[in-house]
C-alpha cells in the first residue's frame, strides 16, 4: 500500500514514531478498537450483579457519590459523569469502561517498554502491550463485573508506575520520581478499596528487594534518602483518601471496606488458586473462559486451549534456558522471575504446598484485607509481561526470535471471547449459576445475567420519591437472600447481586438483606414468623426513618409467598398506603405518624432489642417522648440543629451508629465544643446527651471522615501544585539548555 | 592407631565432596523422617545439592519444562490433581532456577554444561 507523504507524517505524528513503527503501533490500536466494537452492549441494558453494580445516573448521583465515598474514585468516575451530562446512554458507557481499560493498559505497557526496553523491536513492543491489555485476567474482570467499575483501575497504571520507579531507582533522577507521584495520583482511584494500595506497596517493596539482589539497583544512603522523599510525596498525593480511612482503622483494617467481620479461614480456603491456574492467569472458578467455553460449534477445538493457556509459563522457562549469562535484561528477567515465584505463592493462599506459610502470613495485621483473589492476581499479568519483554529483548537478532514471536502471537490470541465479541452476552460468569452445561446460554436465556434491563416501572416512581423534600429512607421488603448476604435476587429481571435500583433514588435504602440492630435480619424474621402482629415491621421501619417501602414481587416465589399476605394485612389496616402497584413491586407509603424524623429530641433512653416485642414496646415509648428537631441539612454529611435550648437533653440522629459522627455545640458567643457523650441510641442510631443547653445556639453534626477528606484534599492539592511547578521549571530549564 | 593417625584418616575422608554427600543424605533422611513422598524428598535433596554445588540455572529449567509439558495432556485426560502436582514440581524447579540465575548474575561460579555452547548459539 502506498501512502503519500502527508499520511506518513500524520501517522508518525500520532505515535511520535517513525513511519513503520507508527503503522505497527496503530495496528495494535486497531485490534483494540475491534475488541471494543464487537463487544458492544445491547441498548437499554446496564451491568449489575455480584458486589458491584454499574454507576448509573451519574449526572444526578455524582454529588451524593462524593459524600458517600468521601472523595475516593472521583477521578475515575468524573469522565463518566461528563458522558452522562453529554447524554451518552448507560449501555454505551459500558463500552467506554472496556475501552478505557484496554486502551489504557495497552498504552501504559507500551510506555513502560519505551522507558525500560528502548531498543525493543516495535513488533514485540506492540504484541506485549496487546498481551497486557488482552489476556485471561482482563477477560476474567470483564466476564465478571469488576471491569465496569473503578475497582480494577490500578491495573492500567501498574506498568507506567513500575517503569518510572525502576528508572528513578537506576538513574536517581528526580524527574522520574515526580512523574511517578503524578501518575500515582491519577491511578489513586484504584485505591478506593485500600487493600489494593497495600498490595501495591508490597509489590513495589518486593520489586525493590529483587532489583537490589539482582544488582540492577545499588543500595546506598543516597538512594534511601531519595526513596524516603518519594514515599513522602506518594503519601501526600494520596492523603486525600488515606486520611478519611484512618478513623475506620479503629475497628481494624479488615473492616475498612466491607464494614463487617468475615471468617478469614473460610475466605482463604475459597479463594485459593492453584499454581497451574495462576500461571495460566486463570481463576479458581469454572465460571470463566476457557473452562466456561461458550461456543458449541468450536467445542472440538477446546483442548487446544489447554495448550494455549500454558504457553506463557513455557515461554518463561524457555527464557531461563536461552537467556544470556549476564546483562541488564537477564537481571530484569530474574527480578521478574523472583516476583513470579512470590506472587504465585501469595495467590495460592492455602493450597498445597503453601498452607502453613500463608496461614501465618494472612493472619498478620492488615494482610487479611488481601484475602480476595484479585488483590495479588492483579500483578501477575504485568509480571508475565515483564518476563516476556526481557525475553523478547535478548532474543532479538537470534535464532529463537521467530519462535518467541509466534508463541507471543498465540498468547495474545488465547482470550478468544475478546475477539469474537458479545462478551457479557455469551461468556458472562454468572451463567454458570443455573446450569452445568452453560455453553448454550446467553443473557436472554439465562436465569441470572450481569446484563440487565431495569424495568421501566422502577423509573416511573422516581418522581414520587425524588421530589419528596423530606430527609427519609426507603425500606426494601421482603427478605430475599438466595446465596450471599447483602445481595438482592430479582430473577424476574435476572438480577443477582447488589441492588442497582438504589442508584435511581436520592434516598438511602433500608436493605431487606442486611443486618440491623447488631446483625438482626429483621426482614427474615418478618418472613418466617407468624406469631406476632405484623404491624411491628412498620414500626421498626418507621423508627429507621423509612417513609417508603418497596415491596418486591420480582423475588423468588417462596419469599413472596412468606410475606405477601402479611403486607396485604398491613395495607388493609391503613399502616401502609399503596402508592403504585405493578408486576415488579408495590410502592407503599408508611402512615405519616409512624415515620420518626431523622433528627429528634427525646428525654429518656429507649433501647430497642432485636425482637418484634421490644420494637413495639419501645416504639410506643419513643413516640410518646419524641420531639422533632429543627434542623438544616447542609450536605449528606453535615446537619445543623437549631433552637437547641428549648428541647430535652437527648439528641437522636437516625443514621446507623458510627463513632465518626461528631456533634459540636456552638454557643451563642460562637464557641464550638465537642459533645463527648455519644452513644448508640434506640439500638442502632446515634445519640448525644446535651447536658447544658442553655447557652447553646446550635448543634453541628458532621462526619469525621468527611472533614478529614476536606483536609486531605487540600494537602494533596498543594502537593500537586508543588509538583506541577517543579515540572514547569524542569521544562523551562530543559528548553533553555537545548 | 594413635590419635594423630586417626585424625589423618578422618581428614582423608572429610573432603568437601564427602561432606556435601553427607548433608544430602541427611536431607533425604529428613524427608523420610517427615514422611514425605519419594519425589518430594528427591527434589528437596536436589535443592540442598545445588546450594552446595551450584549448577547453571538453565539446567534446572529443563526438569521444570519437562513437568510442565506433561500437564496439558493430564488436563485433557481429566487428571487435574496429577496435573497440579506436576505444576508444583515445575514450581520447585523454577524456584531453584531463578535462585541459581541470581547467583550467576551476582558473579557466582556454576558448573558448566557440555551443551552450553550450543544453547548459546541458538
Amino acid at each position: 500500500m502506498v501512502f503519500n507523504s502527508q499520511w506518513r507524517k500524520f501517522l508518525s505524528f500520532l505515535g511520535g514514531l517513525p513511519f513503520k513503527k507508527s503503522l505497527i503501533f496503530i495496528g495494535g490500536l486497531l485490534i483494540l478498537s475491534w475488541v471494543v466494537f464487537v463487544n458492544r452492549f445491547p441498548l437499554g441494558y446496564v451491568i449489575a450483579g455480584g458486589d458491584v453494580p454499574q454507576f448509573i445516573e451519574l449526572k444526578e448521583n455524582f454529588y451524593n457519590f462524593y459524600y458517600n465515598w468521601e472523595g475516593r474514585a472521583l477521578l475515575f468516575y468524573f469522565p463518566f459523569y461528563l458522558l452522562d451530562i453529554l447524554g451518552i446512554s448507560e449501555s454505551s458507557q459500558l463500552s467506554f469502561y472496556l475501552g478505557t481499560f484496554i486502551f489504557g493498559s495497552y498504552l501504559s505497557f507500551y510506555f513502560f517498554t519505551q522507558l525500560i526496553f528502548k531498543k525493543l523491536q516495535e513488533s514485540f513492543r506492540v504484541l506485549l502491550a496487546l498481551f497486557y491489555a488482552l489476556n485471561l485476567y482482563t477477560l476474567y474482570i470483564f466476564s465478571y463485573v469488576w471491569g465496569y467499575s473503578s475497582y480494577q483501575c490500578l491495573y492500567i497504571f501498574i506498568p507506567i508506575l513500575v517503569g518510572l520507579f525502576i528508572k528513578f531507582l537506576s538513574t536517581k533522577k528526580n524527574i522520574y520520581g515526580v512523574f511517578f507521584v503524578l501518575v500515582l495520583f491519577l491511578g489513586s482511584s484504584g485505591f478506593a478499596n485500600p487493600a489494593f494500595a497495600l498490595a501495591f506497596a508490597i509489590f513495589l517493596a518486593l520489586l525493590l528487594l529483587f532489583l537490589g539482589v539482582s544488582k540492577i539497583v545499588r543500595f546506598d544512603k543516597h538512594l534511601f534518602t531519595k526513596l524516603a522523599v518519594l514515599a513522602g510525596f506518594s503519601l501526600l498525593v494520596n492523603i486525600y483518601w488515606i486520611l478519611p480511612v484512618i478513623p475506620n482503622m479503629q475497628t481494624g483494617v479488615a473492616n475498612l471496606f466491607w464494614g463487617n467481620i468475615i471468617d478469614l479461614d473460610w475466605w482463604l480456603a475459597h479463594t485459593s488458586n492453584s499454581i497451574m491456574d495462576t500461571w495460566r492467569l486463570m481463576q479458581y472458578h469454572n465460571w470463566y473462559f476457557p473452562r466456561n467455553f461458550p461456543y458449541p460449534n468450536l467445542h472440538k477445538y477446546y483442548p487446544i486451549f489447554y495448550f494455549l493457556t500454558l504457553i506463557p509459563v513455557f515461554l518463561v522457562l524457555l527464557g531461563l534456558i536461552f537467556s544470556k549469562k549476564r546483562g541488564h535484561s537477564k537481571k530484569l528477567y530474574l527480578t521478574a522471575g523472583a516476583l513470579l515465584i512470590v506472587f504465585t505463592m501469595l495467590v495460592a493462599k492455602v493450597s498445597f504446598p503453601f498452607e502453613k506459610i500463608n496461614i501465618i502470613l494472612y493472619n498478620l495485621w492488615g494482610f487479611n484485607t488481601l484475602r480476595g483473589y484479585e488483590k495479588f492476581a492483579i500483578f501477575t499479568p504485568f509480571i508475565f509481561s515483564l518476563l516476556f519483554a526481557s525475553l523478547a529483548y535478548f532474543s532479538q537478532k537470534k535464532r529463537i526470535y521467530l519462535p518467541v514471536l509466534v508463541l507471543l502471537i498465540f498468547i495474545v490470541a488465547t482470550p478468544l471471547p475478546f475477539y469474537l465479541g458479545k462478551l457479557q452476552q455469551n461468556t458472562s460468569a454468572i451463567f454458570v449459576r443455573d446450569t452445568v452445561d452453560f455453553s448454550d446460554k446467553d443473557y436472554l436465556q439465562a436465569k441470572y445475567s450481569f446484563l440487565i434491563k431495569i424495568p421501566d416501572e422502577y423509573y416511573a416512581i422516581q418522581d414520587i420519591i425524588n421530589n419528596d423534600a423530606q430527609d427519609v429512607n426507603i425500606a426494601i421488603l421482603p427478605y430475599n437472600i438466595v446465596d450471599s448476604v447483602g445481595w438482592s435476587n430479582y430473577p424476574k429481571w435476572k438480577l443477582a447481586g447488589s441492588d442497582i435500583t438504589r442508584r435511581l433514588y436520592r434516598k438511602d435504602f433500608i436493605h431487606a438483606n442486611s443486618g440491623y440492630f447488631g446483625g438482626w435480619f429483621f426482614a427474615n424474621k418478618f418472613n418466617n414468623s407468624n406469631s406476632e402482629d405484623p404491624a411491628w415491621i412498620v414500626k421498626l421501619l418507621g423508627t429507621l426513618n423509612a417513609k417508603y417501602v418497596i415491596y418486591h414481587k420480582d423475588v423468588e416465589e417462596n419469599f413472596k409467598k412468606a410475606s405477601f399476605e402479611k403486607i396485604k394485612t398491613l395495607e388493609k389496616r391503613g399502616l401502609l398506603q399503596n402508592l403504585t402497584d405493578n408486576e415488579y413491586f408495590t410502592l407503599y407509603k408508611i402512615r405519616e405518624d409512624l415515620t420518626l424524623p431523622i433528627l429528634s429530641w427525646q428525654e429518656g433512653k429507649h433501647e430497642i432489642e432485636p425482637n418484634p416485642k421490644s420494637v413495639v414496646e419501645q416504639f410506643r415509648a419513643i413516640n410518646s417522648d419524641i420531639q422533632p428537631a429543627n434542623f438544616k441539612r447542609i450536605n449528606p454529611k453535615k446537619y445543623i440543629v437549631e433552637n437547641v435550648s428549648l428541647n430535652p437533653s437527648l439528641l437522636i440522629f437516625a443514621e446507623p451508629f458510627n463513632a465518626n459522627w461528631k456533634a459540636y455545640a456552638v454557643n451563642k458567643d460562637g464557641k464550638k465544643k465537642l459533645i463527648k457523650e455519644h452513644y448508640k441510641a434506640r439500638g442502632y442510631a446515634n445519640g448525644w446527651e446535651v447536658k447544658d443547653s442553655r447557652n447553646v445556639d446550635k448543634i453541628v453534626i458532621t462526619y469525621l471522615s468527611m472533614r478529614l477528606a476536606y483536609i486531605g484534599g487540600v494537602i494533596s492539592g498543594i502537593t500537586l501544585l508543588f509538583l506541577s511547578v517543579y515540572l514547569l521549571k524542569y521544562y523551562y530549564d530543559y528548553r533553555r539548555r537545548n | 592407631m594413635t590419635i594423630v593417625e586417626e585424625i589423618k584418616v578422618l581428614k582423608k575422608y572429610l573432603t568437601r565432596r564427602n561432606i556435601d554427600i553427607g548433608i544430602v543424605v541427611l536431607a533425604v533422611l529428613f524427608g523420610i523422617y517427615l514422611g514425605w513422598r519419594e519425589i518430594d524428598t528427591l527434589i528437596f535433596a536436589i535443592f540442598i545439592w545445588i546450594i552446595l554445588r551450584p549448577v547453571q540455572s538453565r539446567l534446572l529449567a529443563f526438569p521444570a519444562l519437562f513437568f510442565l509439558s506433561l500437564t496439558p495432556f493430564l488436563l485433557i485426560l481429566k487428571h487435574e490433581e496429577q496435573a497440579e502436582q506436576f505444576a508444583i514440581y515445575a514450581y520447585y524447579f523454577l524456584v531453584m532456577a531463578v535462585m541459581m540465575g541470581i547467583y550467576e548474575v551476582r558473579g557466582g561460579k556454576t558448573k558448566k554444561l557440555k551443551f552450553n555452547k550450543k544453547l548459546n548459539e541458538i
